[in-house]
């Protein structure tokens, strides 16, 4: 009954937050000076075409009605039309979703793959001074260079070496797969290093929280073998707070898409509605923005169940921070 | 709390001695921060003058770090960068500490209603894509310092309400808080007089962390364009423009992307200290 | 404790990554052949699919290999057949035109006279709403005579009307079908190009596969063409070094210097008839420009030279109201904010800034983010203008906010932007009579002596008497600085010259770049 109520409680909140989020893009993207029939007409417009342009698209309705039937349409899954192409908003962001599906996916698992085990061995070997501040050292370097510079690195050093891999030349992965890993590598690694630190962080902190428990002081009492321990104890306690930081960068991902689609040309969606800014194409921002506060909102709801999964003493409480 | 009791200076120098990294990004902070200070007094060059020397030159006795593709020698430019960066995320971060902790103490303090609101809100901002509102400020109030400013202040906000609303909450079910209440202390002698004390530790951190995100933010915010206006300069901005010639003039980039990633570095190793030092449960090694 | 557990499970993912990492991009050079893709690649994606009334020099290129124009021009901006074979000035007022007898559209459908008539008609119809029409001149009828003859008919004399036929926004569109509903030139594209389109990926590419009706004996020499739309300079490098486009066109000035090195790159700059150019706010009250002497100050204060030098890297020359590509503008170089030393210019620019009692006086000076090189000049202008003690704030917004604040709401002092020259002087000299351009009526003073010598060039027959017309046209333009021209605006295209053969003309002015892309040919590997 517990865990119903719960759920329904962060359900309810979710819709909220969602419903919150789509009034402020609406507002934002209507407040900002300059409209659709701007760019449509540029330096050339008059009052009279930019309105029959505004007219033509439904834009000089009242604010509120355009609000209204755009969101009843959403809730049923209707985004609408894209104004720039003509085409369903629903349809161009399905074209654009696979690469930034696949950057997010392939990111988060360098990530974790690299970024769990430089924990542990950061956390474990932290008795040594040197070892100590070599991984908290690591750890903060990692969390310190910003994407862009990180990326413009690569660009240079790969632009100079091809060494296999490409600078942009984004292809679908099931029409060449290697091409598609050639060109998806860069992006890949440019934007999971930051996640990378964050995680190791994070997991060396649980390490040495974990460690200092009386359960594992028990455990080495008993003369466990140290991998056992990490296996048996401290991983599995460590856990919550790594998918805590792992939502928190895939949160991250959604900012950091923005510049590594753009620099390595990834045909993603963050690209997409930053330049549906650009173009004044609302529509495919709003559901842009939509889309990715219900990811945001969903992981954090998965990050929850998992909480309870790992560790069913938490069953329905939050951990904030 | 031990920071509040002892002397400053004191407590400093037992960090940076306990602490060799943190005490060493202290340092590194302190000295960029002067740079910042005293750059225009330097004698490094006008950070604006346009062709001082040839287009892309590389670095010589005029130009230490050659200059840009207007001619400008870059040195001056990534110290007026720095300046940028510093002085916008700062200045936001000192917003965000401001309000974060009031509204976050209010919240945990009132409960009920306007702690639920507040929380939604909260909730709201959080999920909105941090880069988009940047990008949606800057076309809506122009480019330029003030939109950064905000940007970031709102993008760094909600997790600050959290953090000091979950500590705040942990407070306020105290025997002395609820002993206060009684005695008759108002709304905002409770908040001001027995929370705020009590969740400076957990402010004092996340300001830390919240100046390091402020200062990726702005970045690249510059990065994007959307931050201070040319000819004046910030790391992103330089950055952004010097991309374009990376492979016939590194200087552009170089030093303006290492610059960046040590000045946050600097910040991210003094956070790390300080919560070490203010909360020194956590990340205690195994013995 | 032990730490071996850990680094094998690194090292095993790194080992994955570098065994994705297998390199082999390779070619050599060979024969040219017919057939095969031509990749290009560019910065911009198209805004509108209408070429009669998109006004976007970024979109036109969408256009070009699809669309044909009643003339062309060639090499050097002289005036070439196009869908017409031949014409015929008959009288002052009227132009015959011989329609090709094997023009089709994509379709198959052989293109006649009804075509061109229902298409300049479209273009002329004011419920268009284009944007050329005006260009066009007072057009009185439009007459097919016969399946291949066009005859067109003017109100009065109008030199620039062939040049004026010869743009992409008189494009020749497939009418019957438009009339009949299916062909909707917003939507779609259709015309007797040599390519046509067969898939658009927002954003992403352009496909188009040659029109099999072409008219061109033996042309396209390709099969296809590709055209990718690579937003970031150093990706759009970095796909012509690995092969990925065969040519890729830049606004860069330092290009020939970032590819430098590359055997296999071939850079090229192409002059046009635009130029970058100031459009200073006299009509508004905010603007300190309302007074003349702070426009004519502000417009002696310019170093067009260091402009063309600095902010340019030396690509791009002095340019005057009358295009320097054009022989005519000869009689333009001598107008006072060109001639003299810059201490002289400042001499007298200071000397009217006291009088006007304007020293130190604010001026924004807006600019958009939507071309790179707008800014550099910006800054350029900006410390220039400092020399007479005025301070300019930069402001770069983007498109739609530049827009906004420019050309609706006109709060703008100074605004950094380009004209294009098209294929006659005539044409973007008429920019300077804002009754009938109208887009500029909001900041540029009507002075009905220059409309009057506008207009009265624009009925004169190219010769002596129109140069003469043209000399007081600059000299009246400068004495105004309203819109002030600053430094021509070239093309810059590379290409791989192991890849692909190409033909790119030294002079363009209507934005079509690759002008001869039907002859493109693959070289065989």
């Amino acid at each position: 009954m517990r865990v119903v109520r719960f759920v329904l409680f962060r359900l309810s909140v979710a819709l909220l937050t969602l419903f919150g989020v789509s009034i402020i893009v609406f507002a934002a993207i209507r407040f900002v000076p300059g409209g659709f029939e701007d760019v449509v007409l540029g330096p050339f417009g008059t009052p009279e075409t930019r309105e029959a342009v505004r007219a033509k698209y439904g834009l000089d309705r009242p604010h509120l009605e355009q609000y209204v039937l755009w969101l009843g349409a959403t809730t049923k899954g209707d985004f609408g039309t894209s104004l720039t192409t003509g085409q369903p908003v629903a349809a161009e962001i399905i074209r654009r979703a696979p690469a930034t599906i696949q950057l997010a996916l392939m990111s988060t698992l360098l990530a974790i793959v690299v970024g769990v085990p430089l924990g542990v061995a950061s956390g474990v070997t932290s008795t040594n001074r040197v070892a100590r501040a070599a991984g908290r050292l690591v750890g903060a370097l990692g969390a310190s260079v910003p994407t862009f510079v990180l990326g413009t690195v690569f660009v240079f050093v790969f632009s100079v070496w091809s060494l296999g891999v490409t600078v942009g030349g984004y292809v679908p992965f099931f029409e060449d797969p290697l091409a598609n890993i050639r060109a998806m590598t860069l992006p890949v690694v440019t934007l999971s290093v930051f996640g990378m630190a964050l995680i190791q962080r994070t997991t060396r902190d649980s390490v040495l929280n974990v460690t200092s428990e009386t359960h594992i002081t028990a455990a080495v009492a008993r003369g466990e073998r140290p991998p056992d321990i990490i296996r048996g104890h401290v991983l599995r306690n460590a856990s919550i707070p790594i998918v805590t930081v792992t939502t928190v960068f895939l949160a991250y991902l959604l900012g950091g898409a923005v510049i590594v689609e753009q620099m390595y040309s990834v045909p993603g969606i963050a690209v997409y509605v930053v330049q549906s800014v650009e173009n004044r194409d609302y529509l495919v921002v709003q559901a842009g923005v939509l889309l990715a506060a219900t990811f945001f909102v969903s992981i954090n709801i998965l990050a929850d169940a998992i909480y309870a999964l790992i560790d069913p003493r938490i069953g329905g409480q939050r951990r904030d921070s | 709390m031990t920071l509040l009791v002892r002397g400053p200076l004191s407590e400093l120098l037992d960090f940076v001695r306990r602490d060799r990294l943190s005490g060493a990004g202290a340092i590194l902070l302190a000295t960029l921060v002067l740079l910042c200070l005293f750059g225009p007094w330097l004698p490094l060059g006008d950070p604006e003058e346009i062709g001082i020397g040839p287009r892309l030159s590389v670095p010589a006795s005029g130009w230490l770090l050659g200059t840009d593709e207007l001619g400008r020698s870059v040195l001056p430019r990534i110290v007026d960068g720095l300046r940028s960066t510093f002085l916008l995320a700062g200045t936001a971060v000192v917003l965000t500490g401001l309000f974060g902790t009031l509204i976050g103490l209010v919240a945990a303090y009132a409960g009920g209603f306007v702690d639920m609101t507040i929380m939604r809100l909260v909730d709201i901002l959080f999920a909105f894509p941090p880069l988009l509102l940047g990008i949606l400020i800057a076309a809506a109030l122009g480019p330029g310092g003030t939109s950064a400013i905000l940007a970031i202040a709102l993008i760094t906000l909600p997790l600050f309400v959290r953090v000091v609303r979950a500590v705040a909450l942990s407070v306020a079910a105290r025997s002395y808080v609820i002993a206060a209440e009684v005695s008759g202390a108002g709304f905002l002698r409770v908040i001001l007089v027995h929370l705020l004390p009590n969740v400076l530790g957990a402010v004092i951190i996340q300001l830390t962390y919240a100046l390091s995100i402020g200062m990726l933010v702005e970045s690249e915010l510059s990065f994007l364009g959307l931050g201070v206006q040319p000819p004046d300069a910030s790391l992103g901005s330089l950055l952004r423009l010097g991309s374009v010639y990376l492979t016939i003039a590194p200087w552009l980039v170089f030093p303006a992307g290492l610059l960046l990633a040590t000045a946050i570095l600097s910040v991210n190793l003094l956070g790390d200290g300080l919560r070490d030092m203010i909360d020194p449960l956590r990340g205690r090694p195994l013995r | 404790m032990q730490r071996s557990k850990f680094f094998p499970v690194l090292a095993s993912c790194l080992a994955v990554f570098g065994l994705l990492l297998v390199s082999g991009v390779g070619s050599s050079a060979g024969a040219s052949s017919s057939g095969g893709t031509i990749t290009w690649a560019k910065p911009d994606e198209a805004q509108s699919l209408d070429p009669h009334t998109d006004f976007n020099g970024n979109t036109w290129k969408f256009f070009f290999p699809v669309y044909d124009t009643l003339v062309t021009t060639g090499e050097t901006l002289d005036l070439q057949p196009g869908i017409a074979e031949s014409w015929e000035q008959t009288s002052p007022t009227t132009y015959v035109f011989q329609l090709r007898k094997n023009a089709a559209f994509s379709n198959g459908r052989p293109v006649v006279a009804s075509d061109v008539v229902g298409s300049l008609e479209r273009v002329l119809d004011p419920d268009t709403g284009s944007w050329w029409a005006n260009a066009l001149g007072a057009v009185s009828e439009i007459v097919a005579e016969g399946d291949h003859v066009v005859r067109i008919e003017l109100e009065k004399p109008h030199t620039q009307l062939l040049s004026a036929l010869a743009h992409v926004s008189t494009a020749i569109m497939p009418m019957e079908e438009y009339a009949a509903g299916t062909f909707d030139p917003t939507k779609e594209l259709m015309g007797s190009g040599p390519f046509m389109v067969t898939e658009h990926l927002q954003d992403q590419s352009w496909t188009y596969e040659a029109n099999p009706h072409y008219w061109g004996e033996g042309l396209p020499v390709a099969d296809e063409l590709k055209i990718l739309i690579v937003l970031d300079e150093a990706a759009r490098i970095a796909a012509l070094r690995d092969g990925r486009a065969d040519i890729g066109t830049f606004v860069n000035p330092d290009l020939p210097a970032l590819l430098e090195g590359d055997e296999n790159i071939t850079v090229v700059t192409q002059e046009t008839a635009s130029y970058y150019n100031l459009d200073v706010n006299a009509l508004s009250e905010q603007s300190p420009f309302t007074d003349i002497r702070v426009r004519q100050a502000m417009n002696l204060a310019l170093d067009r030279e260091e402009i063309s030098r600095v902010a340019l890297g030396g690509m791009g020359a002095v340019d005057y109201p009358l295009p320097r590509t054009f022989p005519s503008s000869k009689v333009c170089v001598d107008v006072p904010s060109y001639s003299g030393s810059r201490e002289e210019r400042l001499e007298s620019a200071r000397a009217l800034m006291s009088e006007a009692g304007a020293e130190g006086v604010e001026i924004d000076l807006l600019t958009t983010s939507a071309l790179p090189s707008l800014i550099h000049i910006a800054q350029v202008i900006k410390q220039q203008l400092a020399d007479i003690d005025m301070n300019a704030n930069i402001l770069q917004l983007g498109y739609a906010e530049w827009i906004d604040a420019v050309w609706v709401r006109g709060e703008f002092d100074l605004n950094v932007t380009w004209l294009s020259g098209y294929g006659d002087p005539a044409i973007v000299l008429g920019s300077w009579n804002p009754e009938k351009t109208g887009w500029n009526a909001h900041y540029l003073v009507s002075d009905p002596e220059l409309n009057d010598k506008i207009a009265e060039a624009a009925e004169t027959p190219s010769g002596d008497e129109r140069d003469a017309l043209f000399a007081e046209i600059c000299a009246l333009i400068d004495d105004g600085a309203n819109m002030v021209a600053l430094v021509n605006k070239n093309s810059i295209i590379a290409y791989r010259n192991d890849r692909v053969e190409v033909n790119i003309h030294p002079a363009e002015g209507y934005e079509d770049e690759l002008k001869y892309i039907e002859e493109f040919a693959r070289i065989a590997p």
